[in-house]
């Protein structure tokens, strides 16, 4: 795909939760592309609107949620289609998913069926979207099994999920999500629940697979080491916004939002030696429920101005690739 | 290390859990959880120990309290056996009877890692944090309100929390109330078991930080359970490295960061993940899972997955043993391997 | 109250629980608003039909029904009142205990719950008034007995679930024994869904202590009870049918109440339940 053209193009989304306890703007306002075989990483903490994100483009957005606002093209082969314009439940969006997005999330052992074989669940996910028999398919579910490194795809075809290790557990998830080459593969932490020396494993089988099956990924995570060592690009969000947006050597190297710039100071590294105090930032992660005007990092930002109290800053391209959500980076209103 | 600094002094402890199966409930295997641990920590430092989960570290430090009795083993504490008493007796927390360990818990207390299910939901943060003097039938109730004010704000938080509840409260702040409770009764030594790993990533600096700062106020102790090697390496000053049930190796923090004598170790280190786009890791990828401890490798336990390993580490368990000025490990070939640790630069 | 507030926006709920506070009222009142001595034999009356001297008529003793089953309406309060607390008592204290120690108390005490359950409450009764003879303390006990695993079993369940609970071991750690986490971290989490579970059971009791007394198991004549009324009324079908009326319209608007009560009590305190139909 030569021409530039993108994948997905997420416009101006909003999503909002309408609970007993009010109205939670999960999120509010979002903007982001993702490039063919390009893996856009995703940060933020709990309740930022990462994996309502995530969520709205698998057109996986079910009541008290609602997508208030924006379309979510995705460019198919002869056409483009608004994921929010379908009906969560109807025939179209059943066949992008799967065949065009695939979704894998934190704890496999919920999306996985305990009751069922794994073999027999990739098959059945492969035999979903056609194009070939069930032998066939059962030769190709062991061949997906190899590819993520099950050891004796064979014997393993037969194990049900509970018989497997997390780790395990994770790469089956993921040959069921790759089954019918997917043009998007949606990560939501998939590496969380693992242990770093398993982890580090998931990581790399991620990797070889993004350059043998050409798809891009979009990955969710908290884990700023986890970002540096998979993402092209990097989006960081806080509270249903996108803060800051730029190539991952830009956003490490050249943070620019005062948020982005607290988290990368506040976790300690294995790379540093000595310091003694971490740079913390203050207050609370704001409640997705609190109507606030200006900038919502502004009550825990040392920066902050009146005019971030004020309005809210849009996100602007501070450099060239490089936006941030930011009146320090914006010239005065 | 001077004899008398020690304030805990663990040896050979072991926790074996009975796996029980039929209608008869007979005993058909046991799980190693801590099958042989040997540790010191001196007074007011902060000892980590890091391993992956499953490896036995939280065993570990429920067992030192005796939350969890201990199957074999001895847990020799500095603490108080009457109630005048000032601590200076080493104590063997293992076999204290029930009112000596009632005593010994105003010495030694724990921070859990879940910030939700630590807090009582139907009790008000002044409650929670006043429950262990209360517990302990120390003080009036009014000098008791008056602690637990100080406690509040030592931890950060304000007085007229007290009143609320903790559904009102976000992770961290749940975790600073759950500190306060442990700093209730003035303890000596605090096991803080993965006090920070359940937290918003922005949230964790700020009780790292506090945990630091207490413990300097309050000349506190620390044996600090963690999985996340960043924040071991941060706040400890030495570390123990934890597999299937056993320390494999422990040492000072830059000494084991620094210059690891365990195969293990050095994978661990290398692979976290580093912010750092440029950073090229050489990542020893561990093949496989870590085995059940349920039917361990025979030798060392570590073998399946060593690189290193040769026909000896199949055969034989490693012995404990001193490699340096208090570099402890349990390696057959500690001597001959180089491992990779993090340069400091 | 936050309960009552919420209670009262239940219409059915709100309007039942009135009548059922009324039924309660005239149980407590008994003694002063018969309009008739309830045991007063009257030969001359034998099965008068309704008038305005018997609002009910009277039965086969010529007694005025009206004052009998005003009567009845105390017994039964009585006697399900005491069941009531009799199952919650010992449902709660043996749940809770076996729960939280675990082990073969906790084994034994499931399966003589589960032994208990097996007999059907007709046999119960049989056997403990056969015991303890057909006073109003046996069918008490009968009664209560039927329904306490109900409650050992929520008791239990609530321990099981609590006591895994962080903060019962950040009791223990610091230093906490039994009688205190039972009665600081356990009891408070039982008590909500006990209440619930109470109000569901309250008309399950009035039924079964009406079927006893229906079999001349329960409360002996001549003190009224509305299954013995019936009982009696029955040989009387044809020739007096007006009998059966009384004690029924009582039964069923008493047992209707307390199970709308009940339901709207469960909705109140666990709100997601409604949410889910």
């Amino acid at each position: 795909m030569g021409d530039g053209a993108p994948l997905i193009e997420v416009k101006g989304l909003k999503v909002h939760f309408h609970t007993e306890d009010g109205v939670a703007r999960a999120v509010d306002g979002v903007d982001f592309t993702i490039a063919p075989e390009r893996t856009l990483g995703v940060v933020g903490e709990s309740g930022c609107g990462k994996s309502v994100t995530a969520r709205a483009v698998m057109g996986l957005i079910e009541p008290p949620g609602r997508i208030e606002q924006g379309e979510i093209l995705l460019h198919l082969r002869d056409k483009v289609v608004d994921i929010c314009r379908l009906d969560p439940r109807g025939r179209e969006i059943r066949d992008i998913r799967g065949s065009e997005i695939a979704m894998i999330f934190q704890e496999p052992m919920t999306s996985l069926n305990p009751v069922f074989r794994i073999g027999d669940q990739i098959v059945e996910a492969i035999l979903l979207h056609g194009g070939m028999g069930r032998s066939q398919a059962h030769e190709r579910a062991i061949e997906l099994l190899d590819a993520v490194g099950i050891p004796m795809p064979r014997q393993r075809f037969e194990s049900f999920p509970h018989q497997l290790s997390g780790g395990m557990r994770q790469r089956a998830m993921i040959a069921m999500a790759m089954s019918c080459n997917p043009r998007l593969l949606i990560a939501d932490e998939p590496t969380t629940a693992l242990d770093v020396t398993i982890q580090a494993q998931v990581i790399d089988l991620m990797n070889a697979l993004r350059r043998d099956f050409n798809t891009a990924i979009m990955f969710i995570t908290h884990d700023l080491g986890v970002i540096a060592g998979m993402a092209d690009d990097v989006v960081v969000m806080y509270s249903g916004k996108i803060v800051e947006s730029a190539p991952v050597r830009e956003i490490f190297h050249n943070p620019k939002h005062p948020y982005t710039q607290g988290l990368m100071n506040s976790i300690p590294s294995l790379a540093v030696w000595g310091a003694r105090r971490l740079k913390a930032i203050d207050g609370v992660v704001p409640s997705p429920f609190a109507h606030q005007q200006g900038c919502r990092f502004a009550p825990r930002c040392s920066h902050a101005m009146e005019v971030c109290r004020a309005r809210s800053p849009e996100l602007l391209e501070a450099a060239p690739g490089h936006s941030a959500a930011c009146f320090l980076h914006q010239a005065a209103p | 290390m001077n004899a008398d600094d020690t304030l805990l002094d663990v040896r050979r402890l072991r926790k074996y859990f009975p796996v029980r199966k039929g209608a008869l409930q007979r005993r058909v295997a046991q799980i190693k959880a801590v099958d042989g641990v040997d540790l010191t920590i001196q007074y007011r430092e902060t000892l980590g120990l890091v391993g992956e989960s499953g490896c036995g570290k939280t065993t570990t430090g429920r067992t030192i309290l005796r939350l969890i009795e201990p199957t074999e083993g001895s847990i020799l504490f500095r603490g108080r056996t009457s109630d005048r008493d000032d601590g200076e007796a080493m104590i063997d927390v293992a076999t204290a009877t029930p009112a000596q360990v009632k005593l010994l818990r105003r010495d030694m207390q724990i921070i859990f890692q879940d910030p939700y299910s630590s807090l009582n939901p139907r009790m008000t943060i002044g409650e929670i944090a006043g429950e262990p003097l209360k517990i302990q039938g120390l003080m009036t109730r009014s000098e008791r309100e008056a602690l637990v004010l100080d406690l509040l704000r030592a931890v950060g938080l304000s007085p007229d929390h007290a009143r609320r509840y903790p559904h009102e409260f976000s992770g961290g702040q749940r975790q600073r109330i759950g500190i306060a409770r442990a700093l209730a009764l003035r303890p000596q030594l605090v096991v803080a078991d993965e006090p920070v790993s359940a937290l918003d990533v922005s949230i964790q600096a700020q009780v790292i930080n506090l945990l630091q700062d207490l413990q300097e106020q309050f000349g506190l102790t620390y044996l600090f359970i963690a999985h996340d090697l960043s924040v071991v390496k941060h706040i400890s000053n030495r570390v123990a490295v934890m597999y299937l049930g056993k320390i494999v190796e422990l040492a000072a923090t830059a000494e084991l960061f620094g210059n690891p004598k365990h195969p293990y170790s050095e994978a661990l280190m290398s692979a976290v993940p580093v912010a750092d786009p440029d950073f090229k890791a050489q990542r020893i990828l561990l093949q496989g899972d870590m085995p059940s401890p349920m039917n361990p490798p025979t030798g060392c336990h570590f073998h399946p997955r060593c690189r290193y390993a040769q026909d000896i580490c199949r055969a034989e368990a490693p012995v404990y043993r001193a490699v340096g000025d208090s570099h402890f490990v349990s390696c057959h070939r500690a001597d001959e391997l180089s491992l990779r640790g993090l340069r400091s630069s | 109250m936050d309960f009552l507030r919420r209670y009262r926006r239940d219409k059915v709920g709100a309007y039942f629980g009135a009548i059922l506070l009324l039924l309660y009222g005239v149980a407590l009142t008994a003694q002063w608003i018969t309009p008739a001595d309830p045991m007063a034999i009257n030969l001359n009356e034998v099965f008068a039909p309704p008038s305005w001297r018997h609002w009910l008529g009277a039965d086969q003793f010529g007694r005025d029904i009206l004052s009998r089953v005003i009567l009845a309406t105390q017994v039964t309060v009585k006697i399900t009142s005491a069941a009531c607390i009799f199952a919650v008592l010992t449902g709660v204290t043996i749940g809770m205990f076996a729960g939280y120690r675990g082990g073969w108390v906790e084994s034994a005490a499931m399966r003589a719950t589960d032994m208990l359950l097996i007999f059907p409450i007709i046999m119960l009764a049989i056997v403990v008034v056969v015991v303890a003879g057909p006073t109003e303390t046996g069918v008490i006990i009968a009664l209560g007995l039927a329904q306490a695993p109900q409650f050992i079993r929520i008791a239990r369940g609530v321990t099981l679930s609590v006591k895994e609970e962080l903060y019962v071991e950040a009791a223990i750690a610091a230093g906490a024994g039994r009688a205190h986490i039972l009665a600081h971290h356990i009891w408070p989490n039982i008590s909500t869904p006990i209440i619930v579970q109470a109000t569901l059971t309250l008309p399950v009791l009035v039924l079964n202590a009406s079927a006893l007394s229906y079999l001349g198991l329960g409360v002996q004549p001549p003190t009224p009870e509305w299954g013995q009324m019936l009982n009696e009324a029955k040989d009387h079908l044809i020739t007096a049918p007006h009998l059966i009326v009384g004690p029924a319209a009582a039964l069923v608007v008493f047992v209707l109440s307390a199970n709308l009560v009940g339901d709207a009590v469960q909705e109140t305190l666990n709100p997601k339940l409604k949410k889910q139909k």
